[in-house]
Order: structure tokens, then sequence, then C-alpha cells
């Protein structure tokens, strides 16, 4: 009676600590927190039950002491970095876009089917956690954004959004977005790599175990974007069955009949998607080598705190 | 900001690291006694500013074993004292701005 008493009372301990560390990306920060909580509370568990409490009400003391694991989570994602979150929602809009716009609607069909049945077998149970923590930071960010950026944001999406609508008219100069994107695509793409890797260089060779050090990490980003692909390919398959879709031709925009601001453009999918993707790539390279260098030495911490039983 | 000049539990942790090294528990520890119970932290929150404050390099940890476990101490780093050192000022002038206002003179009018 008294083990299963104990043993339900691990289980308790073992459901908050899971709970409170998984918005955490990296699988070894993950482990290395998991230990921490684990130790705190035994350790004030073991100095309560010296001071002659019973090991009921000293779990209870204990694990209250720790707080509601929703609260450590809250407090995880604010103080996550851009870093961290970046590459995943890069590499959704990549990976959703590529497979739901320049592939065309067909292609995006068998591609993304095929990425979700990829994403079953790579992902498991860190997709979830990994779209935790992606729409957990994204929740955090928009509630402290000022209301007049939003506002903006709500503008220029709205504008993006009727794109093909606007986007075969002149707009600056007598010329279409599609003549202007040709010479603004190079120097907008070579400032916009600088920022990026002079941002991503300072967030991630700070960050102690460097969540994109670890190549599972990169895998677990990709699998990521690929389900999320695949939601975007049903979103394909539903109006390839139900809609004849015009596709995309140079100085034409691809339109669904009923639905013409849904259409993917010829500028979108042959000019901002291959941005994307190689900003991506470009980020996730970044924080990849930063992460390595800087966490050389923390490795061998962490493996050596890796070895405790958790 | 998610860690400015101002964050009290920032403060709070770097100056209980301050004179020796010390690993969670011990902060939570120190926390409560040197605020005689009023501030008894929500412990699990700890360990996300610790991780950040060394990711920032205001920490630094030390794997240090005791029997089968092993667990981090932490350290300030110079950049650690450093920004101790400017919390302590801010908050100075939080307390004496505080102490004008709800302990004024009145006036009368």
């Amino acid at each position: 009676m008294m083990a299963a008493t104990e043993e339900q009372r691990q289980l308790e301990l073992n459901a908050w600590v899971e709970e409170a560390t998984a918005v955490i990306v990296s699988n070894a920060e993950a482990r290395l927190v998991r230990a921490q909580l684990i130790n705190h509370y035994q350790e004030h568990r073991m100095t309560l039950e010296a001071d002659g409490w019973s090991a009921p009400d000293a779990h209870a003391a204990a694990l209250a002491r720790l707080g509601s694991p929703s609260e450590a989570q809250q407090t995880w994602v604010q103080r996550m970095g851009l870093a961290e979150a970046l590459p995943w929602t890069l590499g959704f809009l990549a990976l959703s876009l590529q497979l739901g716009g320049v592939a065309g609607w067909r292609m995006g069909v068998y591609l993304s089917w095929l990425a979700a049945g990829a994403a079953v077998v790579l992902g498991g149970r860190r997709l979830g956690r990994a779209l935790a923590t992606l729409v957990t930071y994204w929740q955090g960010q928009w509630s402290k954004l000022p209301s007049s950026l939003i506002l903006v944001g709500g503008i220029i999406g709205v504008a993006i959004g009727f794109e093909p609508v606007w986007a075969g008219q002149p707009i600056w100069d007598g010329q279409t977005l599609d003549v202007m994107m040709m010479w603004w695509k190079l120097p907008v793409m070579l400032v916009s790599l600088a920022v990026l890797a002079a941002v991503t260089w300072r967030g991630v060779y700070r960050a102690r175990t460097g969540a994109w050090a670890a190549s599972g990490q990169v895998s677990g980003g990709a699998a990521l974007g690929l389900v999320l692909g695949s939601a975007v390919g049903f979103g394909a398959t539903w109006e390839w069955l139900l809609h004849d879709v015009v596709p995309a031709q140079p100085g034409h925009v691809g339109y669904l009949p009923h639905w013409p601001w849904q259409a993917v453009s010829y500028t979108l999918g042959q000019h901002m998607v291959p941005a994307v993707v190689v900003l991506t790539i470009w980020v996730m390279g970044v924080a990849t080598i930063a992460g390595k260098t800087r966490t050389r030495r923390q490795t061998r911490d962490l493996a050596m705190a890796a070895d405790t039983p958790d | 900001m998610k860690d400015g000049p101002g964050d009290r539990l920032v403060a709070i942790i770097l100056a209980a690291l301050e004179e020796e090294p010390a690993h969670g528990y011990l902060i939570a520890r120190r926390i409560e006694q040197w605020s005689r119970g009023v501030w008894a932290l929500r412990e699990g929150s700890l360990y996300p500013v610790l991780h950040d404050l060394e990711a920032q390099g205001l920490l630094v940890a030390d794997t240090e074993r005791q029997g089968q476990r092993s667990r981090r101490v932490y350290r300030l780093t110079p950049a650690g004292h450093a920004r101790l050192a400017r919390e302590r000022t801010h908050w100075q002038q939080q307390t004496q701005v505080l102490s004008q206002i709800l302990w004024r003179e009145r006036t009368t009018t």
C-alpha cells in the first residue's frame, strides 16, 4: 500500500515536471531542467521529512512550493528569445507556401500528403511540444504588441491577402509589383540576410544550450513544417476537388473562381516563396553554427547532468 | 523588455548569488530566509529565469555531483556583478520616489 502511494506521488511529480517543461524546445535543456526540478522537489521534501513531516504532507508542500506548471511554462515562454521561435515560424511559412504555392495545387496535394506521412513517422511527441511552443510564443508576443502595430499589421495583412487583385495594377511610377520586384529583390534580400544573420548569431551565440545547436532540433523544425505544410495541402485538396483552379502564369494572376483573393499569384509564387526558403535555410544555418560554436564546452556539462536519473 | 532594469526577480536572484554560489533550491531558501518568508517564490518559475540569466552571461553554472545526483551550482560573472550594481541603483531610486509619494508631508490648502 505504501509503495503504491509513493509511486502515485512520483507519478504526480513526473506529470508536473513534464507539463512545466513542455514548451522547452531543446531536448537537452528540457532534460536538464527536469533533473533540476526533481532535485529541487526532493531536497525540499527531505528537509521537511527530517523536520518530522509525514511523507504525504511533505510531498504536498514541496509540490505546492513549486507553483503551478502553467506558471512555469509561462515564465519559459516570456524568457524565450526570438532566435528560438524564428526558425520554427520561418520553417512553417516556407514549407507551407512551398507545398501549397510554388509546386502548384496539384503537386502540392501529392507532396503534402507524402509530407504528412513523413511527419507522422518523424514527429512523435516532440511535434506537440514544438507546436505548443510556437503557439504560446506568438500568443505572448501578440499580447506585448501595441495596438497601433496590430492595426498596421492587420492592414498589411489584408493588403497582402488581396495581393492577387492589385498585383497586376501599376502601384508606383507606372510599374506593377511584378516588375518592381525584379530590381527590389536583390538589395532587399541582401539586407534581410545580413540583419537576420546578425540577430540570429547574437541570439543563439549567447544561448547556453543552443536550442538549434542540436541537429535533432533542425529535423524537428523540418518535421513541424511538414505537418503544417500538410494542412495547406489539405486545403489544396479541398480546393482542387471543389473548384476549377486557374494556375498562376507570368503576367497573369492565378485565382480560385469563387475566392479570388486566396489565389497564389505569380509574384508570390515565383519571388517571395523562394526568398522565404532561402531565408529559412540561412537562419537555420547561422543558428546551427553559432549554437555549436558557443555550446561546445557546455555540451560536456549537459552530458554529465543527463546522467542523472530522471 | 523581458528583463530590463527593474525586473524584481532578476535583482533578487543576483543578490542571492552575490556572496557565494548556490544551486536552485538554496537560492530559493536564501530568498525566503532574507525576506523573512514574505517572498515565497513559485519555485518552479525560478529555473527559467536562471537559465535566461545564464544565457545572457550574467551567471555561469558548474555541474556538481552529490552521490547519485548532479546539480547545477550558479555563480555571478563580472557582468552579473555589474548588472546587480545597476539594479541596486535602480531600486534605490524607485524606493526613494515611492517613499516621497507615500509619506509626503501634506500641505494645508
